[in-house]
């Protein structure tokens, strides 16, 4: 009979907190047109429909997170750690310790009154298969952790019981304010933010209608004085100010979330630390690191930083992945000085200036110029069917994008040492990725017809964590590289996690 | 433990003794696997056709059946150059297998070798499907933690070799696990 736990009364927060994420999360989308005929409709009596409803959606809230608390159980069995979940749909989810990825312990503001941390077991599994007990009292939540990794491994029982004391070593990475400012100016929520502020905006003055009416009678006896070009101008101002404002708010989002980012080395795992308001903690075994990818758009080159992620095994970065369940650890606002001292620590013998890169050959761009060519050809066509002969500009298009396809094969470039492998690739923003050879899952060498005549072939090779593919390589090389990468698999005694 | 291998393309030759994956002596798999899979593919492309010739019987004008004969006749030659496809298709895979991994040779018009490092194989499953069964084959799933569908499907190997296959792969999968 399993003894199922309970968790301290003021977990119920969490679940409360959970519930309202996820009614923001998924029903906005329902939500949408609701505002919008409320928000077309004037004359609606929205105070008096508004406070009701948020009262009955609060009070449900209240009454799951009640439910939810109840129902929730978790139990350690010797090892494995079961949970039972749900009001509706109940389930009962079990996890045997040596599937654990990672385990986290993360402190919402919310909890730190009660002391209480949210602890999230993970594995290299799928994504049902994670473990988030929301709400442990903060010594509970090392025991288990520490009952964890002890079952895994002895060694890293000693680890994890000297987090305690990592914090006095000079951490790798340690990101100042100004770090910051320039990854959140970099990251690429500014633009959603603004698209929300638009969004919004548009429906917020639609509704508010008295008062915008106002301000826009006055804007228009402006304008109607400015005249047009002037108009043009004001416009062009406020969409800077748009931005402007987008980038503020990504700015802030990103101090918030990234406050105070440190990442030290405890031998073998890394020690990771960051938040404002959500104080984020966590352990990163060295051994469970899959590859290490470093990307910058032009924006990162503008402001010299980069973003760094780690991929674990599961876990992808989302470029020519489609099955990724987890996203990688992401290190951002790099300068060169902290991700060459970072890359150093974790491929302590990886020489990036030993490699010789080499791009891949111009089939490559031939290639891509003839899908974007596949692309066009049908609309052209279907123009001249019509008898509009200027349907044939639409193949300018595909000659207008030759010259990113041609920079995009320049860019996809390869390079192998002894133990190393390092590919990199993208046109606007740029991607490297190192991994160590031993950790190649599986290589497949595949050709098609052309290149089966023009003697090149493309390699892929699957890693636990992102698959990289070398598009257009010779195919002697691409054979060298599969004969080279399965010898180091194959003769190597290594854990690949 | 760093020397980088020098100019990677021309020296085949200096990376003395390691194995070719080209070279090897790939064995072709069961011939009858390849029809049983034409079959399927001829079962399940009739279905569809013979639902909608029924329908059509009923739904459209006898004067207007001619462009159906037309339509038809596409539908048979797609149906016969698919079934060509799949034939030949499955007669062209080739599998090896190695010490230290499992080799598999696909495609009809891409060809693709992909080996799977028998270290990193996470398990093996065989499957007997009803067709298959009745000839004495099976089919062999390879995974590995790979985040891609490279983890090999070998179809059509003989019953008894799959399970000797197997008992192989989990050894080495064993014996390796024992060296770390």
């Amino acid at each position: 009979m399993i003894e199922w736990k309970r968790l301290p009364l003021a977990a119920i927060i969490s679940f409360a907190v959970a519930g309202l994420i996820n009614t923001v999360k998924h029903g906005w989308q329902g939500l949408l047109p609701v505002i919008g005929v409320i928000s077309f409709s004037k004359d609606f009596p929205i105070a008096s429909f508004i406070i009701p409803i948020a009262m009955g959606v609060l009070a449900l809230l209240v009454a799951f997170a009640y439910l939810a608390y109840r129902y929730f159980g978790y139990a350690l069995v010797p090892g494995e750690i079961r949970v039972r979940q749900g009001v509706i749909n109940r389930r009962q989810l079990l996890l045997p310790f040596e599937r654990v990825q990672s385990v986290k312990a993360r402190q919402p503001f919310y909890l730190r009154p009660f002391n209480l941390v949210i602890l999230d077991v993970e594995s290299a599994g799928s994504k049902g298969s994670e473990i988030s007990l929301p709400g442990l009292p903060e010594q509970d939540a090392q025991d288990i952790r520490r009952d964890i990794m002890a079952f895994k491994d002895n060694k890293k029982v000693e680890r994890e019981e000297t987090t305690q004391i990592e914090d006095t070593g000079e951490p790798l990475i340690k990101l100042s304010l100004n770090d910051l400012i320039r990854h959140g100016f970099v990251s690429r929520q500014a633009f959603l933010i603004i698209g929300a502020i638009i969004g919004f905006g548009g429906g917020l003055f639609d509704q508010w209608g008295p008062v915008f009416d106002f301000i826009e009678a006055y804007i228009e006896d402006i304008l109607g004085a400015l005249g047009l070009f002037t108009g043009i101008i004001i416009g062009i101002l406020s969409l800077i100010c748009l931005i402007i404002i987008g980038l503020l708010v990504s700015i802030l989002i990103t101090v918030i979330r990234f406050y105070g980012f440190t990442l030290r080395s405890a031998g073998d795992v890394y020690h990771i630390k960051h938040g404002l308001i959500e104080r984020h903690e966590r352990n990163l075994p060295l051994s469970k690191i899959q590859s290490f990818k470093v990307q910058q758009s032009i924006t990162g080159r503008w402001v010299k930083r980069a973003v760094g992620k780690i991929i674990q095994a599961g876990q992808g970065t989302g470029e020519g992945d489609f099955n990724v369940r987890k996203k990688a650890e992401l290190l951002p606002g790099l300068d060169r000085d902290s991700l060459q001292r970072f890359q150093k620590d974790l491929y302590p013998d990886f020489e990036p200036k030993s490699i010789r890169l080499r791009s891949v050959l111009k089939g490559y761009a031939y290639f891509l110029i003839g899908i974007w060519t596949a692309i066009f050809i049908i609309p052209t066509f279907g123009n001249l069917l019509a008898g509009n002969n200027w349907g044939m500009l639409f193949l300018a298009i595909p000659a207008l994008l030759a010259p990113l396809c041609f920079k995009e094969q320049r860019n996809r470039q390869y390079g192998l040492s002894a133990d190393y492998g390092l590919v990199t690739g993208g046109l606007f923003t740029r991607w490297r990725l190192v991994f160590p050879l031993y950790k190649v899952q599986n290589i497949a060498l595949s050709q098609n017809p052309i290149q089966r005549r023009k003697g090149t072939a493309t390699l892929t090779i699957a890693l636990a964590g992102e698959r990289i593919t070398i598009p257009y390589m010779p195919l002697e090389t691409a054979r060298a590289w599969q004969d080279y990468i399965l010898y180091k698999v194959e003769s190597s005694d290594q854990r690949w996690m | 433990m760093t020397e980088t291998s020098p100019v990677f393309e021309n020296s085949q030759v200096d990376i003395v003794g390691l194995p070719q994956a080209h070279t090897l002596d790939l064995r072709p798999l069961s011939a009858i696997r390849a029809r049983i899979e034409a079959f399927y593919v001829l079962v399940f492309g009739l279905i569809p056709i013979l639902i909608s010739k029924v329908i059509t019987y009923f739904a459209v004008e006898p004067d207007d059946r001619t462009l159906l004969i037309f339509i038809y006749a596409g539908v048979y030659l797609l149906l016969i150059f698919v079934i060509g496809w799949t034939y030949l298709a499955a007669k062209n895979r080739r599998f090896a297998l190695r010490d230290k991994d499992v080799v598999l040779k696909t495609g009809l018009m891409n060809h693709r070798l992909a080996i799977i490092p028998i270290n990193r194989i996470q398990h093996v499953e065989l499957h007997r499907p009803f067709l298959d069964r009745k000839y004495g084959l099976a089919t062999m799933a390879i995974y590995t933690a790979g985040a891609s569908s490279v983890d090999a499907q070998i179809h059509g190997l003989v019953e008894e070799d799959a399970i000797r296959i197997q008992a192989f792969i989990l050894d080495q999968m064993t014996g390796a696990k024992l060296d770390d």
